[in-house]
């Protein structure tokens, strides 16, 4: 599964937690690129991030920090 | 985007120009990390018993924070655009997989960050090419992944700083000890393996490093940084 995660970091908040299959990776790219343009001119506290996994469990794992 | 084009990306947003046209560069050059990992990603799925997340390519601040920190450093020689992550129960574990790698990528670079960690940060990482692009493989015991996750909420909290040797000391000094603790704990549990004679007394020493790993682990997770960094 793909993941797309909108993370600001100074308040340490999840914005945006979305998931994907894989036959929508395009739109997954697409969608980040969109958030990279809304939030991440010229802002650096906001981690606009695709993570990939086999389920979210796993994800949870290695990236616990999004998940609050 | 050719090289000279790439590393004039990485040069204009290292002075902050990250533009709407800047980003959209930004994202067609991490678009193209896609093969060489996913390939990397199918080759690691035979070694590796815990799960591979994939992170297909570092975010935008990340980019950004190491072009500063680094002010020669172009953008082509980035070696973790794209990374993996395998997370492993034991250090014993983690030292075979290590070994597992080195066999199967045998001209991966290796960066063993458990005899000289950074700034605290323990972890084995490899470097390895497919298709002439870089990827990141990390491999980190559960404890040092648990580190890492605490260190990561306090440079959110505090600054990111702290991750390179700044910030405050305090903070500083509790990473570096619970740093220390962690290698010694590990490094008790691999000479344990070693020696299978103590592993098969009747007194098990894994349960003592297991109930110590235990509370290193809740004492990790216990600390929570309060104070969110004010602008």
């Amino acid at each position: 599964m793909i993941f797309l995660i909108h993370y600001d970091r100074r308040n340490a908040r999840t914005l945006t937690f979305k998931d994907y299959a894989e036959t929508e990776r395009a739109q997954a790219l697409s969608d980040r690129l969109d958030l990279e343009i809304r939030f991440n001119t010229g802002e650096a506290s906001q981690e606009i991030i695709l993570l990939e996994a086999p389920r979210r469990e796993d994800l949870q794992k290695t990236h616990a920090k999004y998940f609050n | 985007m050719n090289n000279s084009e790439i590393n004039r990306l990485g040069a204009q947003l290292r002075i902050g120009l990250v533009t709407p046209d800047n980003l959209m560069a930004l994202d067609e050059f991490r678009r193209s990390f896609r093969p060489a990992i996913q390939e990397i990603a199918e080759r690691l799925m035979w070694l590796a018993d815990g799960a591979i997340v994939q992170r297909p390519s570092k975010s935008t601040p990340s980019i950004i924070a190491k072009l500063l920190r680094q002010p020669t450093l172009k953008l082509t020689q980035i070696q973790d655009v794209a990374g993996l992550r395998i997370l492993v129960e034991s250090s014993f574990g983690q030292r075979n997989l290590v070994n597992a790698i080195k066999l199967k990528f045998p001209n991966a670079k290796l960066i063993d960050r458990i005899q000289q960690p950074s700034f605290g940060y323990r972890a084995v990482h490899f470097v390895v090419h497919s298709q002439g692009k870089p990827v990141e493989i990390q491999i980190r015991t559960i404890l040092q992944h648990s580190w890492a996750h605490l260190s990561e909420r306090i440079a959110d909290a505090y600054g990111h700083e702290i991750k390179y040797g700044g910030g405050d000391a305090p903070f500083q000094n509790l990473l570096l000890s619970l740093s220390a603790q962690i290698f010694e704990l590990e490094q008790a549990e691999i000479k344990l393996y070693a020696d299978e004679s103590q592993l098969s007394s009747e007194h098990d020493p894994l349960v003592g490093i297991e109930a110590q790993r235990d509370a290193l682990l809740l004492q990790m997770d216990a600390i929570q940084p309060a104070m969110p960094v004010q602008s």
